[in-house]
């Protein structure tokens, strides 16, 4: 599942991967006008997993997912309905009820089901291409190409990782969350039985809770490489993106190789939580999106 | 109605203007409080209660030396379902009660013989709206009655429902009331007060004679207003309470609009600023009771005190009309011209189709119909739904809420089923009617329907049936109706106002001489139970009188049977209004006969019924054909079209086959109803999702047209594409919501599907001829694929229009990169409908192709 479905363009700052392009390149130019270059992070800066390689989580409650929906998103862009609530008078769709009435309609039929992997491994930069190690040992890691921003600062993903000259490694995160095929299903059955305007909003709705489930695995990383200062998520601040780090999905920009696709599922072993690949590299089932997550506070501002 | 004895602050309030005190939250924030003083749930103020009650104390002893003569309790937020949030839901109890003896003690110390102080019980409406679905009515009565019960046997004078925003919420605040005060044996005044936005509406749009209409039926000491923008932003709202309402005003402002400022809020109003502004509630609006909310200090206090304490309260005239109410809109009983319109339609007894739809469980199409009735303009629709291998009870959970939300008129749910009842009332906001009571069992299950009346503030139709069964005489009639009105006002305290008593009829078409005279004696019941009881309504169910007769008869004797019921008084109606006749419209033999048939005028050698069944040959050709009424299915197919409504459609195409064919039914009134669509998503007045809902609308028209339109027709469409995914891309919302659109607009479609090579693209063009193609894609690197495309094209010598769009393509990128590519022409279509104007622009430009 990728990014799609735009509405006014302040939105597309705060959605994620890569929207916000355009606003964040400005303020980005601003911080490393001086320097051009992206700050190197001393050792004690690098955070400290909690095991290395991957984890799978099979069954996520909607409990956990749910507050990190992104509301106006939602509304405004995927359904392209206003957020204020219009008197009912003028309009058969009130955005808050609408989203009551699928939840509670996902809960009665059990479609949500939230299923993750993820995982932390070492890595370590050489010019645009980042070297992902599956273990301590591994003499042929996975390689991974970041071409760099065409304008100045000429910067790379790459860049936000400690170099191969450097003794320590740093570390990368990635995420696969999925929707599951159920719910899959039961948004395309909708355009099959010509239910358009059901599919349309359903087909916003499954995309925006992925969205929020990818969010949700984002903040437990976080958590897990001790970046979180509370326990309890602060889900304003996460919907803002305001956190340390950043976190992208291939297709876009600064991380545009699809192909990449595969090479995050054979990290985190796809196929055991039932996603699987087209040979177009795109996820199966559609509810479905993969990331790489950076830990360097600067990163935030880039892309 | 027999009133019980006055409180001391019933009594009070007429003697002078009263004055609650102000805020509690504002005021607790100027006291230095530590992590600790909140037991690590910063943000729960409830909690002080328990951790810190002498500072709780000190503020409300602040407001009582202000002046003030009420203090509430610091228990907002406290009820379970809010408590839980800090894991403090077991406490909820232990809370409230010590919130209550709190105030109680300090209350205590400054009541003086001369000047006695009380103690009102705060309940805030917790975080989370019943009529959307966020919390369920039970969930949200069982923690309103803890927090109720606690406060009670703290010993408050009063309890305040505070900060309403939702009519479920309040009907839920009330029920836990009423139960604590039932099992207490013990009545104190309850008021109301809600926060309306600048328009004087609750959040979902309930505006004031709404409310005040939904809540007619309860009790209440008092119904108002609190918090909000400040005094000025509630005018329009005490307006029409101070114009409309039965109840004493209240208002409790806050200190201005709040301003967020520094993270906290600020209010801009001075102590002197909102002492004007509450004196002049007090003198223009005949305010009763004042007070403060947020951000109102003692010293606002203390200057409110002072500017009202010598004002007299002012005596307001009102008008209040008794009356039902959806969650949007009240609807007094008594109308004029009368009857009050109940449809019938939304009844699986009364409608094959309807019932269909719920067998099929398509409660959107039920919704539907019900609208319908609204748009036909019936004041109210009478909803029933059990059904043999149903559970009606688990229907009107799904139904309700729609209605609950969607419906603008209000509804008579018509049940017997007690446990259905009550789930269709813990999910209506508004004040329903409940059809129906009767003697039947000597009033056993009578008493249970009036218990849940008196529980949710519903009025009732009573049925003249008692333990004999159908009365038949007019007497008998008016009898039971003696015994259920004794057993509705005396026994029970029902308003009289909320009765509606059916004398029921029987129809006409059953051949027994026995019932021959029902009608008759069904319309002296009404004039006699008019003289009775004058301030209860009549209601009659209409269409039963014609029940078994020809299909062609049935609106006329429906119609004369309905004018001589209004003739002998009748209030309320439930019929299929759209089909009754005006008399002048009825034919003049018909309109004898069926007179004659309904005051049993028969005679040796006259039979009406015999006569009229003969006369029906005569009508067939004009009987009111249209099932939208009065609308043309010429007009009703455009409506359907942009209203998004295809339950009629069938029907409706039918009958304009006859006179059209179609292709003169889609240009002339599907193509017409879509660029109407158009026009109101360009004018921003129409959401995308609406405009899909039309387009599957017409499609859905266009497979009931399919079979009659000439083979190889194709030729009759406005224009041709080709629509593709571009390759390494299988996305196809984007290019699907085209598709659509384009379709339902006229164009004929070839829909070559997601990852499609150049080749393909090259193929189609060849084979179909189009107009124009189109190129989608949602992912970046689509947008480079289009430029290959588009240079491929190029090469092979074409200049065919290319369309492109997807998520990830924007404007610049089409001007820069794909215009110069290609030796055609370029469109950027940013969505589908864009991709529409420039179909529609490209076929005008080049003449039709027809």
């Amino acid at each position: 599942m990728d990014e799609e479905g735009r509405g006014q363009k302040d939105l597309q700052i705060i959605t994620s991967k890569g929207l916000g392009r355009k606003a964040n390149v400005m303020s980005h130019r601003k911080a490393l006008k001086e320097t051009g270059k992206v700050r190197r992070l001393q050792p004690e800066e690098i955070p400290q997993p909690p095991f290395w390689g991957k984890r799978r989580l099979k069954k996520i409650s909607p409990e956990k997912v749910l507050p990190f929906l992104n509301k106006k998103v939602l509304v405004c862009s995927r359904w392209q309905l206003k957020e204020k609530v219009n008197l009912p008078i003028n309009s058969r769709l009130i955005p808050e009820a609408l989203l009551s009435s699928f939840l509670e309609e996902a809960r009665q039929n059990d479609l949500l089901q939230f299923q993750a992997a993820y995982g932390y491994f070492s890595a370590s930069s050489q010019r645009n291409k980042l070297l992902v190690f599956r273990s301590e040992e591994d003499s042929s890691p996975l390689v991974f190409d970041f071409p760099g921003l065409k304008s100045f600062p000429a910067i790379s993903l790459a860049d936000f990782f400690l170099p191969e000259s450097e003794n320590q490694k740093d570390v990368v995160a990635f995420s696969l969350v999925t929707s599951g095929r159920k719910l899959d299903e039961f948004i395309k059955d909708k355009w099959a039985r010509g239910d358009y305007a059901d599919y349309f909003l359903w087909h916003g709705f499954g995309a925006e809770l992925t969205e929020a489930l990818a969010e949700y695995i984002h903040f437990k990383i976080r958590q897990e490489l001790g970046l979180e200062a509370k326990k309890r998520p602060d889900y304003a601040a996460s919907l803002r993106k305001k956190y340390r780090g950043r976190r992208l999905s291939p297709g876009y920009s600064a991380f545009p190789q699809l192909e990449d696709q595969e090479k995050i599922l054979e990290l985190l072993n796809g196929e055991k939580i039932g996603v699987s690949l087209t040979e177009t590299f795109q996820l199966v089932p559609e509810l479905t999106t993969t990331a790489i997550i950076l830990h360097h506070p600067d990163a935030s501002k880039y892309f | 109605m027999s009133r019980k004895k006055e409180n001391k602050i019933e009594k009070r309030v007429k003697e002078k203007v009263i004055v609650f005190d102000g805020a509690m939250g504002t005021s607790l924030q100027k006291f230095s409080l530590t992590p600790d003083d909140f037991r690590g749930k910063e943000g729960c103020y409830e909690i002080l209660n328990l951790s810190r009650p002498q500072v709780v104390g000190e503020v409300h002893a602040s407001f009582l030396e202000a002046g003030c003569e009420i203090i509430e309790t610091n228990t907002f937020g406290a009820n379970r379902a809010v408590l839980e949030e800090y894991g403090l839901g077991d406490k909820a109890y232990e809370i409230n009660l010590a919130a209550a003896r709190l105030a109680k003690e300090v209350v205590s110390s400054f009541s003086t013989a001369s000047r006695q102080r009380f103690v009102s019980g705060s309940i805030g409406p917790g975080k989370k709206l019943p009529s959307l679905g966020q919390i369920g009515f039970d969930k949200l009565k069982d923690s309103y009655y803890e927090q109720v019960s606690g406060l009670v046997e703290g010993g408050v004078d009063l309890l305040q429902i505070e900060t309403a925003q939702d009519l479920l919420q309040i009907k839920a605040a009330l029920a836990a009331i009423f139960r604590v005060q039932k099992e207490k044996n013990q009545r104190l005044p309850v008021m109301v007060t809600v926060t309306v936005d600048k328009a004087g509406c609750l959040l979902l749009g309930t505006d004031m004679l709404t409310l005040i209409t939904a809540l007619s039926s309860f009790p209440l000491f008092s119904l108002g207003l609190n918090c909000g923008d400040g005094p000025q932003a509630m005018v329009e709202a005490l307006r029409q309470l101070k114009k409309n309402s039965p109840f004493l005003l209240s208002a409790l402002p806050n200190a201005g609009r709040p301003v967020l400022e520094g993270g906290k809020y600020i209010y801009d109003l001075s102590p002197p600023g909102l002492a004007t502004e509450i004196k002049r509630f007090v003198e223009e609006f005949g305010v009763r009771l004042v007070g403060g909310c947020c951000g109102t200090t003692p010293e606002h206090l203390k200057a409110v005190v002072r500017e009202v304490d010598g004002l007299h309260p002012v005596r307001r005239h009102y008008r209040f009309s008794p009356g039902c109410a959806s969650t949007f809109r009240a609807q007094p009983f008594r109308v004029k011209p009368r009857p009050l319109i109940i449809a019938e339609r939304t009844n699986v007894n009364g409608s094959q189709a309807f019932r269909r739809l719920l067998l099929s469980e398509k409660f959107e199409g039920m919704l539907e119909v019900a609208v319908e009735a609204e748009r036909e303009g019936a004041h109210l629709t009478d909803v029933a739904l059990a059904t043999p291998g149903r559970e009606e009870a688990a229907d009107w959970k799904v139904f309700t809420p729609k209605l609950n939300l969607q419906l603008k008129i209000p509804v008579m749910i018509d049940s017997s089923n007690i446990s259905a009842l009550e789930t269709a009332l813990k999910n209506y906001g508004g004040k329903v009617i409940i059809n129906s009571i009767n003697l039947e069992d000597g009033g056993k299950r009578a008493q249970e329907t009036i218990d849940l009346a008196r529980e949710f503030g519903a009025a009732v139709v009573a049925l003249t049936i008692d333990e004999n069964g159908l009365a038949l005489k007019a007497e008998e009639k008016l009898r039971i109706a003696s015994r259920l009105y004794d057993l509705l006002v005396n026994k029970n305290n029902f308003k009289p106002s909320d009765i509606f008593f059916d004398p029921l009829t029987l129809s006409l078409a059953s051949g027994d001489h026995h019932y021959a005279d029902a009608p008759r004696e069904t319309l002296t019941a009404i004039r006699l139970l008019k003289e009775r009881f004058p301030e209860c309504q009549t209601i009659l169910g209409i269409s039963n009188v014609s029940y078994g007769l020809p299909t062609e008869l049935r609106p006329y004797i429906n119609s004369i049977f309905l004018s001589q019921a209004l003739k002998a008084g009748l209030d309320a109606a439930i019929i299929h209004h759209s089909k009754i006749r005006p008399l002048q419209k009825i034919p003049e033999k018909i309109l004898k006969l069926g007179q004659d048939l309904i005051l049993n005028h028969r005679r040796p050698g006259y039979d009406p019924l015999a006569e009229l069944l003969v006369e029906k040959f005569s009508l067939s050709s004009t009987t009111p054909s249209s099932s939208r009424g009065n609308i043309r299915p010429e007009k009703a197919l455009v409506e359907a079209v942009v209203n998004g409504e295809s339950v009629q459609m069938e029907v409706l195409i039918q009958k304009l086959l006859k006179k059209y064919s179609p292709p003169e039914i889609i240009n002339n009134f599907l193509l017409k109803g879509m660029d109407r669509v158009g026009e109101l998503f360009s004018q921003q007045n129409l959401p995308l999702p609406f405009v899909l809902k039309s387009a599957e609308t017409v499609k859905k028209a266009l497979t009931v047209l399919k079979p009659y339109l000439p083979a190889g027709s194709g030729e009759e469409r406005k224009g041709k594409i080709v629509l593709a995914t571009v390759q390494g891309d299988v996305h196809d919302i984007g290019k699907n919501l085209v598709a659509l659109i384009l379709e339902a607009n006229g164009f004929e479609v070839i829909n070559l599907g997601i990852n499609q090579k150049v080749e393909e693209i090259i193929k189609a063009i060849e084979e179909f001829r189009p107009q124009a193609v189109g190129l989608s894609g949602l992912l970046v690197k689509s947008c480079w694929v289009m430029k290959d495309y588009l240079e491929t094209l190029t090469e092979h010598g074409f200049k065919i229009p290319v369309l492109c769009g997807g998520a990830a393509l924007e404007r610049r990128f089409v001007e820069k990169v794909l215009k110069p590519a290609y030796q055609g022409e370029v469109y950027y279509g940013k969505d589908a409908m864009e991709a529409l104007e420039i179909m529609k622009h490209l076929t005008e430009k080049r003449g039709k192709i027809i």
